[in-house]
């Protein structure tokens, strides 16, 4: 008697299942065209970096305060052998008439436009 | 194919265009000729300033190019105030200064007029700019200090120039001997700008280098300068940013100690001048 051979519950195979085709690509039909651009109208503030040079612009307002600066400044600098003491006067002067020569009133602009 | 760029034409306003801004700017045009009136003591009628800033006013009209998206103001300011600085330098009263006072205003106008070369950006109403700025008072006086200390460079280098007093001299031998002590760089920055006569721009222009080097250097210096004559000795010498170290080479190469070093060397000498 021939011992009858353990197919471990698997009792055949079916045949396998012939593969049918594979379909052909299909040729592009068309492209999208290509959007033109459009110029940046605008550029939102920097945020969060450290500026690298501030440019403080000054105004007529500001003027006896920055006048005083210059001269409570001219004294430290003075003070501390800065300025030599032979040039005090015309150095005090000369940022004065810098600083004084670049503010601009702004009544006779404002009463024009 | 070439990849050079084609500079972008000028596009100047019509005739008509350029008149009405004209019109439109005459009132703050004539508010920069009272602007250098006011400062340098002068009458900005009498003195013909009116007549500059209309005349660089027209030509700033005739030349400016909208599409460049600079307002007419950004544009126009400067070259307004330049002209009418010019028109003030050729008075007869310039020199004069006011009756009843010393030469101390005639000599201050002298001085004002020589730092405007240092500090350009004041011709446009900004006070020289400070790293991290944040436009409070403490950076309005930091700025007035390098003004302070640049015309105290200018006035003192002037004074020596014509009928030195003995303190004066004193006061220069000092200067001179602080700045001596800089490297070669360094000396021929500040001999470039105080003693030429040449701007911070143009010098940076002149080396080839980007003018932010030149600008932080100068302020650098000045920084120096004032820690120096506050020791009455010459502190620690400021290091070379990278950004100039090519000229310390070119300056290595041709044997120069510095312009300050050779007055020093030999005191009756001129220092030779470096392209």
């Amino acid at each position: 008697m021939t011992k009858k051979k353990d197919t471990n519950g698997v009792d055949g195979i079916s045949s396998s299942g012939a593969t049918k085709g594979v379909k052909a690509t299909e040729s592009v039909s068309s492209v999208d065209k290509v959007k033109e651009t459009q110029a940046i109208r605008g550029v939102s503030g920097v945020t969060g970096v450290r500026s690298t040079s501030g440019v403080s612009s000054i105004s007529f307002e500001q003027r006896e305060k920055l006048l005083s600066m210059v001269t409570e400044e001219a004294e430290k600098l003075a003070a501390q052998g800065l300025i030599p003491k032979s040039q005090r006067e015309v150095v005090e002067q000369a940022v004065r008439m810098i600083i004084d020569s670049t503010l601009l009133e702004a009544s006779a602009d404002k009463n024009r436009k | 194919m070439s990849t050079e760029t084609v500079p972008k034409k000028r596009q100047v306003l019509s005739e008509e265009d350029a008149n009405a801004l004209v019109i439109e700017h005459q009132g703050w045009a004539e508010s920069i000729a009272r602007a250098v009136a006011r400062g340098w003591n002068m009458d900005w009628r009498l003195d013909g300033l009116d007549g500059a800033a209309m005349e660089a006013l027209i030509f700033c009209s005739r030349r400016f190019d909208p599409t460049r998206g600079i307002p007419f103001r950004g544009y126009a300011r400067k070259r307004i105030h330049e002209a009418a600085t010019d028109a003030a330098r050729k008075t007869k009263g310039w020199s004069r200064g006011v009756p009843n006072k010393s030469s101390a205003e005639a000599r201050a106008r002298e001085v004002s007029a020589e730092l405007y070369g240092v500090f350009p950006e004041i011709r446009d109403g900004h006070l020289p700019a400070q790293e991290g700025g944040t436009g409070d008072d403490q950076e309005c006086r930091a700025a007035i200090r390098e003004l302070l200390m640049g015309a105290s460079i200018i006035a003192t280098r002037q004074a020596i120039s014509t009928d030195p007093q003995p303190d004066e001299l004193l006061d220069y031998r000092k200067m001179v001997t602080v700045m001596a002590s800089l490297e070669p760089v360094h000396q021929w920055l500040l001999y470039r700008v105080y003693w030429d006569g040449i701007s911070l721009r143009n010098v940076a222009s002149e080396w080839e280098t980007d003018g932010l080097n030149v600008m932080r250097e100068h302020k650098v210096l000045l920084v120096y300068l004032q820690k120096s004559m506050a020791l009455g000795k010459a502190a620690p010498a400021p290091k070379i940013r990278p950004g100039l170290k090519p000229l310390v080479q070119k300056f290595k190469k041709e044997g120069s100690k510095g312009p300050f070093s050779d007055v020093l060397a030999r005191p009756e000498s001129k220092p030779e001048r470096r392209a």
